[in-house]
């Protein structure tokens, strides 16, 4: 960032965060992340996999603190893309923004770091700690797997909010692009369960692998030995350098659709 | 109103929210799940295991002990076999010459001294008895062991349960302890400079 600019781009950060998080949104979120974690948090499969090894069980108890609590995560991401930005646009403050001695890809990065990073900062600070509190000795060892799950699990959220970021830019109303980023988000949720089904059904790895792409979570759970169907173990059976791999490829989608937003905010876009 | 004082308000309404959520965690009651127990003796200098299970950071165990003379309670987070197979590696000739010096307090002792990370919990007990509760920090094997170092026998009665628990009542209750009251430390300069705005514009009003 050039000399001088840090204060503008800090004020249109402090007024984002403003608009995203009006008391008390941020301090019910955590309340309910905080509740969620310990509320959530089962050792039930990994128990029940016998011999099952410390990683399985630090993978296993991180999946399963973050069922309802990626659903909310989604939610509030969506709400802060959707409906703040693209309010933003509708009421012309985006307008006010570019008046400012700013450059048009750090008033978006300004807009993401509140609207995506803080959620994140949020969903990733309490749950860990929380994680830590409730089993130190899983979590500590362990604390890339802890990581490592929560990379597979975000990667496909932050891809639909790229698109979602891209539709609200592209049809500058706020409530549409929202609807559109549900119906995204549970089409891509419906088309990953059905592919699943097809490579049971078809003992076909293929499918799995295509799910990968944009659900790593897919890969990573049959890594450590999770089965979703009964004998989904003998269809594919990925090694850690192939989950590394499906990690940096959902993330490499993800950025994509990212630069692509940036790329027509920057050049395209016209208040 | 200054930024920084929203900043450390909004920072301590953050810490108050994670204190209530934990108080809230801290007043759910653990469940019974299973208990255990039973009556018996112990030969002089010997060990043995009376229970065993596969428990997680959300089941604890409650136990309690008496016995007529001092005995050695261990809670080992170890498989009985474990220990078996131990000392049948570290004295091979044992099991073949005389299986039940398996036993003998010695080599327990042997096992302990190796393998010091396994004990959870150690008590000596007296005349009276003993009470312990042990939550574990990993999914873990446990073992409850009972030494004898008495040249005599040893009467012993034991009793357990297996608790289910949310998480841990007693970091729980420490950690909205703390944050709570420095929560609300740092949401008082907002608190106040949110009524006096208020008051300002109610007189402007």
């Amino acid at each position: 960032m050039q000399k001088g600019k840090g204060k503008p781009f800090l004020e249109v950060f402090a007024s984002a965060i403003h608009e995203d998080y009006r008391f008390p949104i941020l301090e019910l979120f955590v309340f309910f992340y905080a509740l969620g974690t310990f509320a959530l948090a089962s050792f039930g499969s990994a128990l029940l996999t016998m011999g099952a090894s410390e990683e399985a069980v630090a993978y296993s108890l991180t999946s399963s603190v973050l069922g309802t609590p990626l659903f909310v995560f989604v939610i509030l991401v969506f709400k802060n893309l959707a409906y703040g930005f693209g309010s933003d646009i509708e009421k012309g403050v985006i307008q006010t923004y570019l008046s400012y001695p700013l450059k048009r890809h750090q008033i978006l990065s300004a807009k993401l770091l509140s609207a995506i990073g803080l959620s994140l900062l949020i969903l990733l600070g309490i749950q860990i700690p929380a994680l830590y509190l409730l089993a130190p000795d899983v979590v500590t060892p362990y604390f890339v797997v802890v990581l490592l799950t929560y990379a597979a699990n975000l990667s496909p959220i932050l891809f639909i909010s790229g698109i979602i970021l891209l539709a609200t830019l592209m049809l500058r109303r706020g409530g549409l692009a929202l609807v559109f980023g549900i119906v995204l988000y549970f089409a891509f949720s419906i088309a990953s369960s059905m592919l699943m089904f097809v490579a049971f059904a078809t003992k076909s790895s293929a499918a799995l692998q295509i799910i990968s792409l944009f659900y790593p979570s897919t890969a990573l759970s049959r890594y450590y030995g999770m089965q979703f169907y009964p004998g989904i173990g003998e269809v594919w059976a990925p090694t850690f350098p192939e989950v590394a791999l499906y990690i940096g490829a959902s993330y490499l989608i993800a950025i994509f659709t990212f630069a692509m937003a940036y790329t027509y905010f920057c050049r395209r876009f016209s208040v | 109103m200054k930024r920084w004082t929203i900043l450390l308000g909004r920072g301590g309404a953050i810490l108050i929210a994670i204190g209530c959520a934990t108080f809230l965690v801290s007043l759910i009651p653990s469940a019974t799940v299973g208990n255990f127990k039973g009556n018996g003796g112990l030969w002089a200098e010997t060990w043995d295991v009376r229970y065993e299970n596969v428990l997680s950071p959300q089941q604890g165990l409650s136990v309690s002990v008496t016995a007529n003379s001092t005995i050695k309670v261990y809670l080992l987070e170890v498989r009985f076999q474990t220990i078996y197979e131990w000392i049948n590696e570290t004295h091979p000739h044992l099991y073949e010459t005389n299986p039940s010096q398996m036993f003998n307090e010695t080599y327990l002792t042997e096992f302990l001294e190796a393998n010091p990370q396994t004990v959870a919990i150690e008590r000596e007990i007296g005349d009276g008895g003993t009470n312990f509760e042990y939550t574990p920090t990993k999914v873990t094997n446990v073992s409850l062991v009972f030494c004898n170092p008495n040249p005599s026998f040893t009467q012993i009665s034991y009793e357990g349960y297996m608790l289910l628990i949310i998480a841990p009542k007693a970091k729980m209750q420490i950690l909205s302890q703390i944050t709570i009251p420095v929560g609300f430390v740092l949401t008082l300069p907002w608190i106040v400079a949110y009524s006096k705005t208020k008051k300002k514009s109610m007189r402007n009003f």
